[in-house]
């Protein structure tokens, strides 16, 4: 597969999905099943790296490059993931002359809101997928990563390091 | 038809909301950019929640709106949405050089740490950390949601939020999140903050 080819279809899956989570039954279809490019084991091996990495989730794509083409292809993921967000922008050109209508204000206050919901609902599978539920020492770690992250000023980095030391240590 | 004179006043509105939003030079976008990058990891609703701490409540750059439009319009443009929130934030402050600053402050921290990480992983170096770095990343995506969520439910109209809010989560099992983010709009319009 040329570089151009892999850009191209990494651009088609990132295009297709709304959110780095929802890329991923997109990528899987398209590498692992369709061109056999990739298998099951890396594909968890690249979701594992995107969450713990810093930036989007939706980054794991760049481990799926990597597989595929090594360095060269993780580039062009990583452009193929950083494109469509441009699509932003004339968005914004035309949306943002319309802003001061107040109803216009509540509207986007109300998709705020409605995302957050969103993400708390989508947050739950991998919350007992990581055990959060079942055990006390995930759910003490995910509790203590949810109170640092809202209520304080610790970076997350260091919420996250804390926590896998610590399940790595009472393991 | 409008005259000469209307749509040179018409340009001149629109340039200047552009030139009120310059009022941060693109490197100081990507330094704040690539620090929220590099400190916030593994979920996207925390690094937009402290992007909003740093440039509306902090700087004051932009204003509440102006972030929430930013955020609105990611949600439903295709992509990655942080990232298309980034590319929103950074033309508002600094026009397209600002857009491109900030969106590749984000995304390389990121793409060079999966590198890494992949490699690490492969190598099974990092197995022993992987479950508890993923119960606290279920923590710091709720805790990302929570922060985005605060300023709506501090003022009046907490009834508003809690219930929109609620409505995503539960509709989340029947209708695509697309469909939420529209219907909520709608419900946005009418149902207006007071």
């Amino acid at each position: 597969m040329t570089l151009v080819v892999l850009y191209l279809a990494m651009l088609k899956t990132v295009l297709l999905s709304l959110n780095g989570q929802s890329s991923i039954p997109i990528v899987r279809h398209e590498f692992v099943i369709e061109r056999k490019l990739v298998t099951d084991e890396q594909l968890n091996v690249a979701l594992t790296a995107g969450q713990t990495a810093p930036g989007p989730m939706g980054g794991y794509v760049v481990a799926i490059g990597y597989f595929v083409a090594g360095l060269p292809g993780a580039v062009a993921a990583w452009l193929a993931l950083m494109t469509p967000a441009f699509l932003a922008v004339p968005l914004m050109r035309f949306a943002g002359n319309r802003v001061e209508d107040p109803r216009v204000r509540s509207s986007l206050g109300a998709v705020v809101i409605a995302g957050s919901g969103l993400v708390i609902s989508t947050a739950l599978p991998m919350a007992r997928e990581a055990g959060v539920f079942e055990r006390l020492l995930p759910a003490g770690i995910a509790a203590g990563a949810l109170i640092g992250t809202a209520f304080t000023r610790v970076s997350t980095v260091w919420l996250i390091v804390a926590g896998a030391a610590i399940g790595a240590l009472v393991r | 038809m409008a005259s000469d004179s209307q749509t040179r006043n018409l340009r001149g509105s629109r340039t200047r909301r552009i030139n009120e939003a310059r009022r941060i030079a693109v490197a100081e976008i990507a330094s704040i950019f690539l620090r929220i990058s590099l400190t916030t990891w593994a979920s996207g609703s925390a690094t937009l929640a402290r992007l909003r701490d740093e440039l509306v409540e902090r700087r004051g750059s932009l204003g509440e709106y102006e972030f929430s439009l930013a955020y609105a319009i990611a949600r439903v443009a295709p992509g990655t949405n942080v990232l298309a929130c980034c590319a929103g934030l950074g033309w508002r402050l600094h026009g397209w050089p600002g857009a491109v600053a900030a969106v590749l402050a984000l995304s390389l921290p990121a793409g060079l740490a999966i590198m890494l990480l992949t490699r690490a992983y492969e190598a099974g170096v990092l197995v022993r950390l992987i479950p508890g770095a993923s119960a606290a990343v279920v923590g710091v995506i709720l805790g990302g949601a929570l922060s985005l969520l605060q300023p709506y439910l501090a003022r009046i109209q907490w009834m508003r939020s809690v219930t929109i809010a609620t409505a995503a989560f539960i509709a989340l099992h029947w209708v695509s999140p697309v469909q939420i983010l529209i219907g909520s709009a709608v419900v946005g319009y009418f149902w207006r903050e007071t």
